[in-house]
């Protein structure tokens, strides 16, 4: 994979995974908002019903309320004592009636035709007396019923006393006088009884649904607000009067939550029930209005107002939740992020790594192919010497075939004089010396062969020593003239500059073994002229390299063209006394020694083409050789 | 050593009188020339040696030898070589090699067996070589050997 592919990839993947992460955060956020919307939606709704549910039932428990009161007056304005003016009997009837709504009424009341104070329920003797006979034929409680014979409910009332009063008032009328007009009658007093407001306000708080926190409100029909949950400071006051509006525009603070208010009180005091939700204090508030029906008569308007507590906790919730989701989110894309991070940092350096252990790899590749290439070469040169080999191996049998060849030639010769001798005891002397001469050329024939075997093996050994080559030479020269005088030839033997010394190092048994056979041979070829020996050193520039030159030169036939190639292998330059093996061994002592031998037929001196004989050259190093074997 | 070259040469102009026991020798060596003929002539047998193949095929007459006792390897010219051209001049002699190889032993046989093969195809026949004798043997085994060939 390139680098940029890897690239564009991460790229993609890293935008994918944000955009998974955003598509998750945008739809849990809705979500969120729809669920909060419907849980607000639920809880308001639950608030709303409730707090109509309150307002319906409240106003129909102060209802039936105020109608027991009215009906406790009636039955007080109806009763024997008070239309009998039996004052005694009144007390007592009077202050049974306040006795049993004692929870709820002040005090009953009992006033004369002319709107003066006969009783008054509970009362000692000393306050009594104060109040008895007081004039209230000004109060609206006297005047309505008096006028109107019926019953009478009054809105808020400041009382001498300064203490807020609802007063309900019946008049008692006699009947007797006027039968045919039903309802109508002499009236002869009115019964009133009082309600506090305080009293009122924590009867209608008792009502309310301990659990439902809400608020009640009692107006009259002309907006005098009569009692407000928790203050009574705006009893007595109107609703649209300067002191409850100033309070109101301090908690309402957008001009749409005043006109909803305002909208709502005006239906309300058209007798109308409802209910709206206004924010207040930036909360929401359901208020619901009910009208208070006595005697089919709308009479008070009562509101219950709950916030929606529920709902602005749950909202407040949410809100909770949708940070803490957008947190979670973010922090889950973070890490989502960090870890894509991670893993494709990671990729890149597992990457590197890869790219780095490719090329020691491949190097590891290359130098096990070379390794390969060496290989393969060093199997070929092993096929190479194997063959070599081969070769070689052929050649020894070749090699142990001839030589046992040769070997039985003389062989049968010694056995076969060994038999005749018996029989020819008269030849006796001529078979012994060919016995002899037979058993040396077997001697020295075992002898060639050993030193080939140890040449062939490279195990020729060379005893190096400083000696005069003059004087090797010398001897050997001595040797063979002592032979040719023997054979009766003519051959003259010469050592020329004989008298020079010429120190070398070397092996002195083979360097003599060398030059003998070189004799030897020259011997053997040549029958008539000279043989002449020379030895002298060849200056070289560098001085190591000083060697001495041996040469052999003869007169005699003159080598074979056909075989000089090969003149220095194993049975090649074979004569009928020799064993074939001489020149190898030569050749292999010089070359033992670092030196080289070669031969070569002199040239033409008669001008007709006809050798004059062959020359066997060798030279050696004058200091110690460096190689010591050879082959 | 001359009057053992005298005694190889001594019946070399005696010939015709005895057909059925003149042998020709031919060996380079000269000491086993010299064994053979005085191993082969103290038992009676006529002996014919040379040294030099060339020159004993010169002087080769047809009829006069019952064997020719050929040394394989020679100079010049090799003993198998020297047998093929006494062939053309007598279709009747019998015919031993002398050889000192062991190895070599087989290849004269396949040698001569080609040889007779392409020898029958021309009309002349020739008998199997059963004739080899390995260097070194002793004197009387060679004449014993020599013997069974003749009667053959």
């Amino acid at each position: 994979m390139k680098k940029w592919h890897t690239g564009k990839t991460n790229i993609i993947i890293l935008a994918s995974v944000a955009a998974v992460v955003l598509a998750v955060s945008i739809f849990s956020y809705q979500y969120s908002v729809f669920t909060s919307n419907r849980i607000v939606d639920i809880a308001s709704g639950e608030v709303r019903s409730n707090t109509r549910i309150e307002a319906h039932d409240i106003s129909q428990i102060l209802t039936n309320k105020l109608q027991t009161v009215g009906a406790l007056l009636q039955t007080l304005a109806d009763s024997p004592a008070i239309h009998n003016n039996e004052y005694k009997r009144a007390d007592t009837v009077i202050n049974t009636r306040q006795n049993s709504s004692t929870d709820f009424t002040d005090f009953y009341m009992w006033l004369n035709k002319d709107g003066k104070i006969n009783w008054i329920s509970n009362i000692n003797q000393s306050a009594y007396q104060k109040y008895k006979g007081a004039d209230l034929s000004y109060r609206p409680y006297f005047i309505i019923p008096k006028q109107t014979h019926t019953v009478y409910y009054s809105s808020l009332i400041e009382s001498n006393d300064k203490i807020p009063r609802l007063y309900i008032s019946y008049p008692v009328l006699n009947k007797t006088g006027t039968s045919n007009n039903q309802g109508r009658g002499i009236l002869t007093g009115v019964v009133v009884t009082s309600i506090r407001l305080g009293t009122l306000g924590n009867f209608l708080k008792d009502q309310l649904y301990p659990q439902f926190n809400s608020t009640i409100g009692l107006l009259d029909r002309k907006g005098t607000i009569l009692y407000t949950t928790g203050t009574q400071q705006y009893a007595g006051e109107n609703i649209f009067g300067n002191k409850f509006q100033s309070v109101l525009a301090s908690s309402l603070h957008s001009s749409d939550s005043k006109n909803l208010l305002d909208d709502l009180i005006r239906d309300s005091l058209q007798g109308n029930t409802g209910s709206k939700d206004i924010p207040i204090n930036e909360k929401v508030n359901t208020i619901a209005y009910q009208p208070v029906t006595v005697n089919g008569k709308d009479f008070l308007i009562l509101y219950i107002s709950a916030q929606h507590n529920v709902a602005s906790d749950v909202r407040a919730l949410i809100i909770q939740q949708q940070y803490f989701t957008i947190l979670m989110v973010t922090v889950i894309g973070g890490v989502a992020f960090i870890i894509a991070f991670l893993v494709f940092s990671w990729n890149k350096r597992l990457e590197t790594i890869v790219k780095v252990r490719t090329g020691e790899l491949k190097i590891a590749n290359d130098s096990l192919a070379e390794s390969n290439q060496q290989l393969a070469l060093s199997n070929k040169q092993l096929a190479l010497a194997n063959q070599q080999l081969k070769i070689h191996d052929k050649m020894q049998n070749e090699f142990i075939n001839i030589a046992s060849h040769e070997m039985k030639t003389p062989t049968q010769a010694i056995l076969g004089y060994s038999k005749l001798i018996q029989r020819h005891p008269e030849k006796r002397d001529e078979m012994i010396e060919a016995i002899s001469r037979n058993a040396s050329r077997l001697q020295r024939l075992t002898s060639d062969i050993l030193d080939v075997t140890r040449i062939e093996t490279g195990s020729l050994r060379l005893n190096l020593e400083k000696f005069d080559l003059n004087e090797v030479i010398s001897d050997i020269v001595n040797d063979y003239r002592n032979e040719i005088e023997r054979s009766d030839s003519d051959v003259k033997l010469i050592h020329q500059g004989g008298n020079e010394i010429i120190r070398i190092e070397g092996d002195k048994n083979r360097l003599t073994q060398v030059i003998s056979n070189l004799v030897g041979n020259a011997v053997k070829f040549t029958t008539q002229g000279s043989i002449t020996i020379k030895a002298e050193i060849e200056k070289e520039e560098e001085q190591d390299k000083d060697n001495a030159l041996v040469s052999i030169k003869d007169t005699g036939s003159g080598i074979d063209p056909e075989i000089m190639p090969r003149l220095f292998t194993k049975f090649v330059a074979k004569s009928n006394a020799g064993t074939g093996l001489g020149l190898f061994i030569s050749k292999s002592i010089i070359e033992a020694h670092g030196g080289k031998i070669w031969a070569l037929n002199n040239p033409s001196l008669d001008g007709n083409g006809r050798s004059m004989g062959a020359t066997f050259t060798f030279n050696i190093f004058l200091s110690k050789s460096r190689d010591k074997v050879t082959h | 050593m001359s009057n053992m070259d005298n005694y190889n040469k001594n019946d070399n102009n005696n010939k015709k009188d005895d057909d059925n026991n003149r042998i020709l020798l031919v060996d380079d060596e000269v000491d086993i020339t010299m064994v053979y003929t005085m191993g082969l002539q103290d038992n009676g047998f006529k002996v014919d040696a040379f040294n030099d193949p060339l020159q004993a095929l010169s002087n080769f007459k047809s009829g006069i030898y019952s064997l020719v006792l050929i040394d394989y390897k020679m100079p010049k010219m090799n003993g198998f070589e020297l047998y093929q051209e006494i062939r053309k001049v007598d279709t009747k002699v019998k015919v031993c090699f002398i050889t000192a190889f062991d190895v070599y032993h087989g290849d004269i046989k396949k040698e001569f067996q080609d040889s007779s093969d392409s020898m029958r195809q021309e009309g002349k026949e020739d008998s199997d070589l059963k004739c080899i004798i390995q260097k070194p043997i002793d004197l009387d085994e060679l004449v014993k050997r020599i013997k069974e060939e003749l009667n053959s």
